[in-house]
Parts: structure tokens; sequence; C-alpha cells
């Protein structure tokens, strides 16, 4: 082993043992790829606070099932015991806690949750069913608090009801959306909702339902929690629709048409009450929920893991991911410019300007990035003919990026482009340094090699930009924190690599001959 | 686009960027005594030490509180030259000449309160990016009539690569009507070819083509003979014999009365020059390292 070529042993050594221990953790536990995404998973929490409870009081509630959008994990019981059994009912799965004496109890039951969103494409030529299966006949019926029978809901569903199941679907739902909004918990039944033009979940989703079974749909209101970091004793009724062996979920005051977000958590379905008690008893309950990234079915739990990151920082995720991945972008920027040969300004600057323009929507962002660049071009000329030093010029440049970002959000407010108006988010240092090195290469360069470096800048921008939005990467760094000495090792080979750059193969062409 | 035969034969024979850093710059040249190329100031002292021809120092100033004596110590010159010494591209360089008593630039009257002014900008960065500087007052280079033969205006000059203190590749910088005096290759300028087992001019590039004469004016280059050629090389390695640094690029003018002299040394020389010579700088490196 000689000095010389010391650095290349080295750097296969931080190449193999990584690559070994990732295969080896794999091998020890397989994972698949959706495995190595990193997820919200919410841990929900049930908090009872029973007293007075006399011989056989009971307290039922719905709990959390798996089905197709969402998993969840065996509960974790803690606290006073109570007898405890589960009874499936067609409206979901219940939970039956029962004291067998005189006592007071505090529990907590608690599962996690890992669940997606889920949307349906409705087109405008499906019509309507006419015969439905057994199970599904019952949600055309009216009931005690979906009075579709009623006439004048019947009456309005006529008169919504169009020549399609769509059109059908969008008439309810806008009907049902300019009823006045109120935060009441207090059960809203239909009609009153229809009467009163004011309702909270609870009342605009039980109109939707009697609207769609006067108008001979199946359709159903369903109970859950919508799962976010807080505590809370909120539930949320929204209403699921019936077609071609779907149940369609539609929540009418959140906005959702055919679509359900991934932080519904589906708990019942069918007109029922979340939480069921014995008279009598004192009864407190809360909802506590947490937020966290990870992943339900554990994985290559081997060796040391970053996940405790995600939770634990209170750092935002996007800021994190970030961070996590700056590494692998900035090797991607440095075989980019030292293998293809892309000259661009500064070394990292086009990283930067990536996780900037994470912020904010990429095109809006990038145009927002242009006009500052212009700008600051055409004022570089009087500044360089006056002579002024560099950090009063800079001082200049950068209240000028400044006045160009509020002016521009000025401008979007006023014509209501929200997308631009967030451009004030762009980091005004990376803005400025980068007009500034395009006004300094236009100076002693020209404009075609200027511009052409900016294009670089922007293009290794627009390629970084995509790693650093990526979950799956971030899930695999998480996972194989070890690719960073991978990545070392790689940078160690490359910084010795004297093989030509592939534009310069362009630049020396006349040479081939 | 590009056969790999053509791939080949490039890769075997150019220098590429990062074969010159990794094998050249940073192997040959120890990163201490980068300052004694890159600082002009620096650079002069080791020149001037062992005698080696170059333009006179007329004075080097460091600070503001300086401006005032070292400009009136320099008063009796009818010529001078103003340099940023870390300036680079040629950025922050004022020629001054004295008609009638008084400071010109470029023909034009050019005040006291002007020059103060641009050499304090100087000190406090401006052509540094941000970082202070000095300023070098130094002997104005005349160009030589031979420069003129090819193009009347600017100084043109010869840039001299060498490995190890042996000359391996030479070009001369000419100005063209494009680059508005400057005799860089990037900035518009012409690089000609040197043959240096003879000492006479081959091609000029400029950019894209090769062309016989100077393009704008059609002077002849092509087997033109360069003056002073033994005085050049011997000056070019007795230059790099004098600097602690093996791979470098030496730029000498040639002045009308003094002959070979040398303006700058820079130790990442450019790869341009390949292009001037129509010929790869590594097979050449290759062989020398093999020996």
């Amino acid at each position: 082993m000689t000095p010389k070529n010391l650095y290349r042993y080295v750097a296969y050594a931080l190449i193999v043992l990584p690559l070994a221990t990732v295969i080896w953790k794999f091998n020890a536990n397989p994972i698949s790829l959706s495995g190595l995404w990193p997820k919200e998973i919410y841990t929900l929490t049930y908090e009872f606070d029973l007293s007075n409870l006399r011989e056989n009081a009971f307290i039922k509630a719905f709990l959390p099932q798996s089905n197709n959008r969402q998993v969840v994990s065996q509960p974790i019981y803690t606290g006073d015991t109570l007898a405890f059994e589960t009874i499936l009912s067609p409206t979901g799965k219940i939970g039956v806690w029962t004291s067998e004496q005189e006592k007071e109890a505090v529990f907590q039951w608690a599962v996690e949750i890992e669940s997606k969103k889920i949307a349906y494409d409705l087109f405008p030529d499906m019509g309507f069913e006419t015969s439905f299966s057994e199970e599904v006949m019952p949600y055309l019926e009216a009931s005690q608090h979906i009075q579709s029978k009623d006439s004048t809901i019947d009456t309005l569903a006529q008169q919504l009801k169009a020549g399609d199941f769509l059109t059908t679907m969008q008439n309810n739902f806008l009907f049902v959306q300019q009823i006045t909004n109120s935060n009441t918990g207090v059960l809203t039944d239909a009609l009153t909702t229809l009467r009163r033009n004011r309702a909270s979940c609870n009342g605009k989703s039980r109109l939707f339902v009697a609207l769609c079974r006067a108008q001979g749909i199946p359709a159903k209101v369903v109970g859950g929690i919508i799962l976010e970091n807080v505590s809370k004793r909120t539930s949320h009724l929204w209403a699921n629709v019936y077609y071609q062996g779907y149940w369609i979920p539609y929540d009418v005051l959140n906005q959702h048409f055919a679509e359900l977000p991934a932080n519904y958590l589906e708990l019942y379905a069918g007109d029922e009450f979340l939480i069921k008690h014995t008279k009598d008893i004192e009864f407190d309950y809360q909802f506590h929920i947490q937020r966290k990234y990870g992943t339900l079915t554990k994985s290559a739990s081997i060796g040391p893991q970053l996940w405790p990151l995600l939770n634990q920082t209170g750092l935002p995720l996007n800021l994190l991911r970030g961070l996590l991945l700056l590494p692998i972008v900035a090797v991607v920027i440095a075989l980019l410019r030292n293998v293809v040969g892309l000259k661009t300004f500064g070394v990292f600057l086009p990283a930067l300007i990536a996780l900037g323009l994470a912020n904010v929507d990429l095109w809006w962002g990038l145009l927002a990035f242009l006009t500052v660049i212009i700008v600051v071009a055409i004022l570089h000329y009087p500044l360089d003919k006056f002579g002024l030093l560099h950090t009063p010029k800079l001082v200049i440049m950068m209240t000028a990026v400044v006045i160009t970002l509020l002016g521009l959000s000025v401008v979007s407010i006023q014509y209501q482009w929200t997308s631009l108006s967030r451009s004030m988010l762009l980091p005004v240092i990376v803005l400025s340094i980068t007009a500034e090195r395009f006004a300094k290469t236009l100076v002693e360069e020209q404009l075609p090699e200027a511009l052409k470096m900016l294009g670089y800048t922007f293009l290794i921008a627009g390629l970084c930009y995509p790693i650093f939005q990526s979950d799956l990467l971030l899930g695999i760094f998480l996972h194989f924190p070890e690719i960073y000495i991978l990545l070392l090792g790689l940078m160690i080979l490359l910084g010795r690599w004297i093989g030509m750059r592939v534009l310069e193969y362009q630049r020396f062409a006349l040479l081939a001959t | 686009m590009f056969g790999l035969f053509k791939r080949k034969a490039l890769a075997t024979n150019i220098l590429g960027i990062n074969e010159r850093n990794v094998t050249y710059v940073y192997a040959k040249n120890p990163k201490r005594h980068f300052p004694l190329a890159d600082d002009k100031v620096l650079c002069k002292e080791v020149l001037h030490q062992h005698q080696i021809a170059c333009a006179e120092t007329y004075g080097v100033i460091e600070r503001v509180g300086d401006i005032a004596s070292v400009w009136a110590s320099v008063q009796h010159h009818q010529a001078l030259a103003i340099k940023p010494a870390n300036g680079s591209g040629g950025g922050g360089i004022l020629i001054l000449k004295k008609e009638d008593n008084q400071w010109t630039k470029s023909g034009k009257p050019f005040s006291e309160y002007q020059i103060f002014a641009h050499l304090a900008q100087i000190i406090m960065g401006m052509y540094a990016f941000g970082s202070s500087d000095k300023v070098l007052i130094e002997q104005c280079i005349e160009p030589h009539p031979f420069f003129h033969e090819i193009y009347p205006v600017g100084v043109p000059d010869f840039r001299i690569i060498l490995l190890n203190d042996q000359p391996i590749m030479g070009m001369l910088r000419v100005p063209t009507d494009k680059s508005d005096g400057k005799a860089n290759l990037h900035q518009g300028g012409l690089g000609i070819g040197m043959d240096m087992a003879t000492g006479r001019l081959t091609h000029a590039y400029d950019g894209e083509q090769y062309h016989k004469t100077h393009p704008d004016n059609n002077n002849k280059i092509l087997g033109k003979k360069i003056p002073y050629w033994e005085t050049l090389l011997a000056l070019s390695i007795q230059t790099s014999k004098a600097f602690p640094l093996d791979y470098l690029g030496i730029d000498i003018v040639l002045d009308k009365t003094f002959g070979p002299m040398i303006m700058e040394i820079n130790v990442r020389p450019g790869l341009g020059i390949q292009l001037a010579n129509r010929k790869g700088l590594k097979a050449i490196l290759d062989s020398m390292e093999q020996v």
C-alpha cells in the first residue's frame, strides 16, 4: 500500500463497508420500496375519565379498523382496567368497557394509524343505477335524522337531480355548500339544516345524504376523526355515496368532492354516536393525537436510525429534508461540474436556489427569480460606472431585490396570483448573490457567457429541486445513514479523477482530427 | 455526435481541467506558495530579488493613508501603470502618461482626485472581491514594434507554460477589434500558436476558427519570426527556477527598449493554449513525466 494510492484504498473502504451493511440490513430484514417512504403516522389515544360507576355501567365507543385506505395497529391499553370486549356491528367496531363494581376509572386506549388519501374520478357520462343489493338497500330509506321522504327535501332533491350521476352530485354538493357554516356540536337533522340554512358538519352531511336518498342514490353518513397534532374532543361527520360497488366520500363542509384526505380516520358508517354510555356516570373524554414520521411496518431496525430526528427535533419536515438531502445534492452538483463540466455561479449556489424554491411554487418562483436577476443586471451598469465599492454596491442590489419582490407581491395580490405572492418567501440573500454574480459575469465575460452560466445554474437548480422534494430519498437516508459515508468515498475518488469533462470534448473538438 | 475514435484521440492528447488540477497544479505547486504567483506585489519581490527582467516597481501602497506620500514619490516618471495586486482579468489596471505636466489617461486629462479615488478603490478591494488589496505602481511597458506589425492597439503578451523549469508550450495573445484592446482569449482576443523549436508564430485562433493572418487587418502571422526568441525562453526558465512552483504559466511582454520582461506568473494556466497550438498538452507532459 503505497502512500500514493492510499486515498484509493480509503475510498474503496468507505464505499464497500457501507454497501455491505446496507445489503446485510436488507437481507436481515427485507423491506419493500414503500416501506422506505417516511409517512405521517398518527398515534390516537382515547382517554376516558370515569367516576360514579355503578355495577354494570358501561361505555361504548367506535374503534378504528383497518380498511383499504387506513392501517390500524394493535391497541395499547394503559390505566385502570375495566372488563373489555369488542363487538362487530354493521356500522363499525365497537369497544365496550364494563365496570363490575362501583369504582372510578381513568384509562387510555391507543393505536397507531397510517392512512392515505383516496380520490375517485367521476365522468359526465355516468348514468344512475336502478337496482341495488340487499346490503345497500337500507341506505335508500329515510331515517330519524335523515328525512329523505319529507316533501320539502324531496322537492329540492328532484330539482337538483340532473341527467347523470356526476352533475347530480355536483348540484347536491354546491347546494349544501352554500349553507352557512356553524360550529355547533349539537345534532342537527337534515330538515332543520335546510330550514335554518345554517349547520355544522353533521347537519350538512345529513342533508347531503337525504338529498341523495331522495334521488334514489344510496348514501350514508360516516363518522370519524380528523387526525391533526392536537388533543381534542371533536369528531367529524361526512358522507359516503354508493356508486357501482364503491362508497365514494364527500365532505361538503371541508370541500372534499369524491375524495378523502389522508388524515381522515374513519370510525363508523351510519347515523350513530361515536361514544355512548350508561346514564348517571360522570364522564369525560379526550382524543390525544400525535403526528410523527415513520412507517407502521417496522423495517430495517438494525443499527443507528435517524427516525427520532423527524419526530423529536420539532423541525418542519421540509427543513429537515433539505438538511438530510443536502449531501446527495452536493454530490450531484460535484458530478455535473467535474464530470460534465457545467459552469455555474458559485459551487453550491444552485443547491441554495433549489432549496429556496422549495418553499414556493416552482414555476412562479423561477419567474420571480428571473425578474429579480434582470432588474439587478440592469442596475449593475450604472453602479459599475459610478465605481462603487463592493459592499455598498451589494447593499444597493439587495435592497433592489427586496423592492422587486415587494413589487411582485403587490402586483400579484392585485391580480390574485396567490402563488406569485408567495415569492416573498424566496431567500433574499441567495437571490442577491445570484443576481450579483450574473451582473459581474456580464461585465467580465459579456452576455452570451453570462447567459450560459445563468442557464446552467438554473438547470442544476432544477435538477436539485426534485431531489430536495424526494421522500423516498429521505427514507433511504433515514434507514441507511451509512450511505453518507459511501458518498464520502465516492467524492474522494472524484477528487482524484483526471478524466476529461464531457463539455471539454466539445471545447477541444477542433483538435480531434 | 462524436465518434468513439475521436473521443479516444482527444482523451489521450488533450489535458483536461481535472487532470491539470490533480496532476499538475496541486501536485507540482505547494499551496502555501500560490500567493507568490497570485499577488503581483509578492511576485515582483521575487523577480527583483533574482534580478529577472520585469517592469520596474515605482511604489507599493498598502494603506489609504499612504496614498499621498507614495504618489508624491513617483511624480518624476513620465508614464506609469497602476495595478491591483490581486486583480484578475485586467480589471482595475490604469495606465497614466504625463503630457505638459498633467497626468492623462488615453490622451484625456486625469485629475489627481480621480487618481486618488482609483487608488483608494483598489485598496478597499473593488477588484479583489471585497477583501482589501494593495496597489502596485510600476513602469509602463511600451509595446515592441513587432506587435504593431500584427495589430496596432493594446499590449499583446506571450504565455509560456513550463513544467519542471522546461518550456513546453507557448502562445502569443493579441487583441482584436472585438476584444476592445484586451488580449484574453475568452474576451475575444486571438491566441496564436508558437513553434517552440523555431520561435515562429503558427496559426491564430479566434475561438471558432484558425487564421493565417490577423482577421481584422490581414497582417501576416503564420511563420512570423519572434524577436528575442532565445532571450524569451531563457527568461522564462530563469523565472521558473526562481519560484518554488513547478507547473507555471508565465506571461512575458516585449518592451520597445528593454526587450522581454516578465509581466506576471500564473499557477493555474488556462487550457485554451492547446487550441491556439492545435496540439494537446497531455501527450507532451506524459512523455516528460516518464523520463
